[in-house]
Order: C-alpha cells, then sequence, then structure tokens
C-alpha cells in the first residue's frame, strides 16, 4: 500500500461513498464535528436491540472523513453496539501506536495507515466512529455502555 | 530597484535550502511568520549574556536585563510612530492584548452598555468580549459585513450608540484580507465618544507606521506575525486612557505598595505587566521590528501587493469553479487569498499541496467561524505572503492548485 496520505484507494473510496442518503424513522442519531475544520457528520442508526440494523447519514467533510464514513456505513451494519465501540477504541489506539505496520488497525481500515503520522487528521478519520457511538448512546434502551 | 526578496530570504536558515531534505514555499505566514537569525541570536545572546528578571534586581545583571528590556519597548514604540515608550504594553499576544483591554475595561462599564465588534473579526476578539457580556450583562452587538468581505461602515454610525463603549474591529481580516478604514471608523467613534480598539495582528507585518495617524485609542498584535518569537505580543494605549484603566491581572511588578486590605498599582505600561514579563521574547520582538525596518518597505509592499495579485488572478483563471473572497482585485488588501474550490474541502487541498508541492497553506475556519457562517461556506483556503516570498512561491500555488484539483476534483 502506498505511504502517501492521500493514496489511490483512500481517494477513490471517498469519491463513490453517498453522504447524503437518510434513513426513514432512525431510532436514533447524532451529529458530531470538528470545529478546527468544519467537517460535520449526522448518524442516523436503525437498532434491533443491540445490534445495528441499518446506518446512514450526511456527511460534510474532507476525503479522509468521507472515506472513513463509507467504510464504517459498510461494515457497521450487523455489528453489536459493544462491537463498534471495541473497533473505534482499536482504530484510535492504531492511529497514536509507534507501530510500523498496519496489522494493528481494524482490517476495513488498514488503507488509513498512512494518517498514523498526520496527527491532525486522525479525527478526520475518527470522527464518523464518534457520530456513531454518540448516536448509540443516545438510542433508547441500548446497552452499549454495559 | 525591484525590490528581491531574496535578499530578505538568506536571513532565514530555514529558507536556505542546505537545513532542508524537501522543498518548502511556506505561504502560512498570516498565521506565524519565519524567523530570521538575527532575531534568534538575539534573544540567545541575552539569555546567554543577560539573563535575569527585569525591574526588581539591583545586581549587575539584572539592571543590563532591564536596561534591555527597556529598550526593547521604546523599539517597539519607534515601529509603531509614537514618541512615549510608556504606551507600550509587553504582553504574550494579541489575544492577551484584547483580553486585557477587555477585562480592564470591563470593570469601567455598567450594565447595558455596549460594545461593537463585527462579523468579521477572529475568534481572540470575540470570546473575550463574550466573556465580559456573561459577566457584567453587557451588550455585544456586530457591525455587518459586505458581501466582499469588509466590515460595513456605512453601517457604523447608526449602530454606535450611546450606550456604546467600546469599537472593536480587525485592521486587516486574517480571512477576506480587508483592511479598514480605521480613519473614518475612529471619527465616528470618537463622535459618540467611545474608544477605537483595532486588532493590528495582520497590518503589524506591514513595516514601521504611524500608528497616531489611524486614530485609534489601542492597537494590539503579536510578535510572531512580525518575524518574532511567540508569547509575546504588543498592546498600545493612549496614555491618558491607559493610566485611568484598572490591573486586569494582578501579581509582581505591577504594585506600588500592598497591603492586606488594599494596593496600588503602578502607572502604565507596568500596571498591565503583573508578573515576570516575556522578557527574552521582547528583546527578540525587537530585533524583529528593527530588521524589517532596515529593509526596503516600501519595495516590499508593492512586491507583496504584485504577488497578491498574480495569485487572486492565477486562481481565477484555474478551471474548476474557485471563489476567491474578499476584496476584487485593485481594492486594497493585505498580502494574503482566501478561496474555496468547489467540491473540494480545504483541508484535502492543504494536505495535497503540502505532500505534493511544497506549499504550506492553512485551510479551515481561520479561527474566524461567524464569518464563515455569515458567508455560508464550510470553509477556504488561504495562501498569506511575507517579505521572504518570491514569483516560484505563486508558481508552486498556481501549478500545485491545478494538480490538486486534478487529483481530488
Amino acid at each position: 500500500m502506498s505511504n502517501d496520505l492521500y493514496h489511490e484507494q483512500i481517494i477513490e473510496r471517498a469519491k463513490r461513498s453517498d453522504n447524503n442518503i437518510r434513513l426513514e424513522n432512525p431510532d436514533c442519531s447524532a451529529t458530531v464535528s470538528n470545529p478546527l475544520c468544519g467537517d460535520r457528520i449526522t448518524v442516523e442508526l436503525k437498532m434491533e436491540g443491540d445490534v445495528i440494523k441499518a446506518i446512514s447519514g450526511p456527511v460534510k467533510g474532507c476525503v479522509l472523513c468521507k472515506a472513513s464514513a463509507s467504510i464504517l456505513a459498510e461494515i457497521a451494519v450487523g455489528m453489536k453496539c459493544d462491537e463498534l465501540k471495541s473497533m473505534a477504541s482499536d482504530l484510535g489506539q492504531a492511529l497514536k501506536s509507534q507501530a510500523d505496520n498496519n496489522e494493528s488497525f481494524p482490517k476495513a481500515y488498514r488503507m488509513f495507515y498512512p494518517v498514523k503520522k498526520h496527527k491532525s487528521r486522525h479525527s478526520c478519520v475518527m470522527l464518523p466512529l464518534e457520530g456513531a457511538l454518540k448516536a448509540i448512546s443516545e438510542c433508547k434502551g441500548h446497552s452499549g455502555d454495559k | 530597484m525591484a525590490f528581491d526578496p531574496g535578499l530578505a530570504a538568506v536571513d532565514f536558515t530555514i529558507l536556505r535550502s542546505q537545513a532542508r531534505e524537501e522543498e518548502l514555499h511556506y505561504l502560512d505566514n498570516a498565521a506565524m511568520a519565519l524567523i530570521p537569525d538575527c532575531v534568534i541570536n538575539a534573544m540567545v545572546e541575552h539569555d546567554t549574556l543577560r539573563r535575569s528578571n527585569v525591574k526588581r534586581g539591583s545586581h549587575r545583571l539584572a539592571e543590563e536585563a532591564t536596561e534591555a528590556f527597556e529598550k526593547a519597548r521604546a523599539a517597539v514604540a519607534d515601529y509603531l510612530g509614537v514618541s512615549d515608550p510608556d504606551e507600550v504594553v509587553f504582553t504574550g499576544g494579541a489575544t492577551a492584548g484584547i483580553n486585557i483591554l477587555a477585562h480592564s475595561l470591563g470593570l469601567m462599564f455598567e450594565r447595558n452598555d455596549e460594545v461593537l465588534i463585527s462579523q468579521l473579526e477572529h475568534h481572540s476578539n470575540i470570546i473575550p468580549w463574550q466573556v465580559i457580556q456573561q459577566r457584567q450583562g453587557i451588550k455585544v452587538r456586530y457591525l455587518p459585513v459586505t458581501p466582499d468581505g469588509r466590515i460595513n461602515l456605512e453601517r457604523a454610525e447608526d449602530m454606535i450608540k450611546s450606550r456604546t463603549r467600546i469599537v472593536s474591529v480587525t485592521h486587516g481580516s486574517n480571512v477576506t484580507g480587508a483592511i479598514t478604514d480605521a480613519r473614518t471608523l475612529s471619527g465616528l467613534v470618537h463622535d459618540r465618544g467611545a474608544f477605537l480598539i483595532l486588532d493590528g495582528a495582520q497590518t503589524a507585518p506591514g513595516g514601521p507606521m504611524d500608528l497616531p495617524a489611524l486614530g485609534a485609542d489601542f492597537y494590539v498584535f503579536s510578535g510572531h506575525k512580525v518575524y518574532g518569537p511567540t508569547g509575546v505580543g504588543i498592546l498600545w494605549g493612549r496614555k491618558e486612557i491607559l493610566k485611568n484603566m484598572p490591573p486586569a491581572l494582578g501579581g509582581g511588578e505591577m504594585i506600588q505598595d500592598v497591603g492586606l486590605e488594599k494596593s496600588t498599582f503602578l502607572d502604565p505600561p507596568h500596571r498591565f505587566e503583573a508578573g515576570t514579563p516575556p522578557v527574552t521574547q521582547a528583546i527578540g520582538l525587537a530585533a524583529a521590528v528593527k530588521w524589517l525596518a532596515a529593509k526596503d518597505v516600501k519595495g516590499m509592499r508593492g512586491h507583496l501587493r504584485r504577488l497578491t495579485l498574480r495569485i487572486m488572478e492565477g486562481l481565477t483563471q484555474l478551471s474548476g469553479g474557485i471563489k476567491i473572497l474578499g476584496p476584487e482585485t485593485g481594492m486594497e488588501r493585505i498580502p494574503l487569498v482566501s478561496f474555496c474550490v468547489e467540491g473540494l474541502h480545504p483541508h484535502d487541498i492543504c494536505q495535497v499541496m503540502n505532500d505534493r508541492h511544497g506549499v504550506a497553506l492553512r485551510g479551515g475556519f481561520h479561527c474566524a467561524q461567524p464569518l464563515h457562517d455569515f458567508l455560508k461556506i464550510d470553509g477556504t483556503t488561504r495562501a498569506s505572503l511575507a517579505i521572504y516570498n518570491n514569483d516560484n512561491d505563486v508558481d508552486a500555488l498556481l501549478n500545485g492548485m491545478e494538480d490538486c484539483m486534478k487529483i481530488l476534483g
């Protein structure tokens, strides 16, 4: 994989993401933003107990943010809240780690390995996950914090 | 003879190619200018030979440090074109200067007094007044901005009321580059008996000035934008106002007599310099303004105007929907250009421009979120110039933007 921050895989992923699909009657939603650059994401979820059944929402962000949101939309369906929480934690740790390979990254997010050395851009990758976790925490009846 | 930016660039180790492995076109000067070697050397020399606290010791080092500190104050007064160095207060930066003013003048406000700022302001000239608003029940009102990013002075006459105590505005916008007509505004402000504060963070780097001619009552700026160090700035104020203002911060070095119930304070500027001041940084700031004043400042201004115009025209010619903020070409502006590219995020542009072209830009809100909200834009990319920038830097910017739009578009 290229060590360029904006390598083809990330750019293509961002370009093909559809960032404006809204869910009808979501069970919960949350909006998160990065005041530094103006990125803003609304994450809408449909839940069945602790399991995410659908995820969507508008993304106004940079390439990294859009690509990250696109991956999340693809892999979150069917995940339990705790699994998502754990994956977000792993990704956050991997971005901060000193390792010189991408093995500590959750598999779906390994394309973001070059972001590791750009500390100011970590929040761009994390924002969609933070939005999803915030939406879960605001979802009545979930047990995401158990 | 044409101005040669190379004669300034040689004074910066960071700009000499052997100091770096990668190409650098530094166009983020509105955030922080680079620092010439002579400024670093002045600070090293001071701390090596004269390091001591100021105003409180009688030993040789203390005397020498105090003398150097006060000479630095005089050098800044010269740069500003003011005759009395006691009107020059050393602060931590422009933000600290405005906070000192807000907290000191705020103590003199009555409930429902008004402070008038503008939608063009940097957060550093918004938040301090909002803090005072919440604490003391004053009102903060906003002068509107014209579509081309200038403070709408036509509205100022109506908006400055009898309860307006302070009008505090940018002298030059860090986003749109628009320069405020301070002279006209000061007439309106003084007619109503209010004070005018100018945030000079972006205009102070323009070279030595005739500050009294602007008609302001206060002017603040930061060292790090005038080729000086971080952690130091200046609050200039008219002495007859400063001497009637209460201190904003208390501590050592600003007192005359301290009792358990009551204390008295020194005259300005010391009244506003509580605690140990940024001595070394003040020495550095003085070295910086002296270095700049010794350059061909008139030539520099013309050179930067020409480069600014090249950027504006060059960006306009690129296809892809680039919108440039601020006054049109031909109108006066400080040497910076902020722009939006349809469909592209400023952070993506900045990253690609850095990684592929060695061009250092700034993207985002530039600490001016209300302005971006007013203009209904999600952020801008900004190129800002300084004395060492040349046509190669502009070429790199324009060529890089063309490439950037192909990659990200």
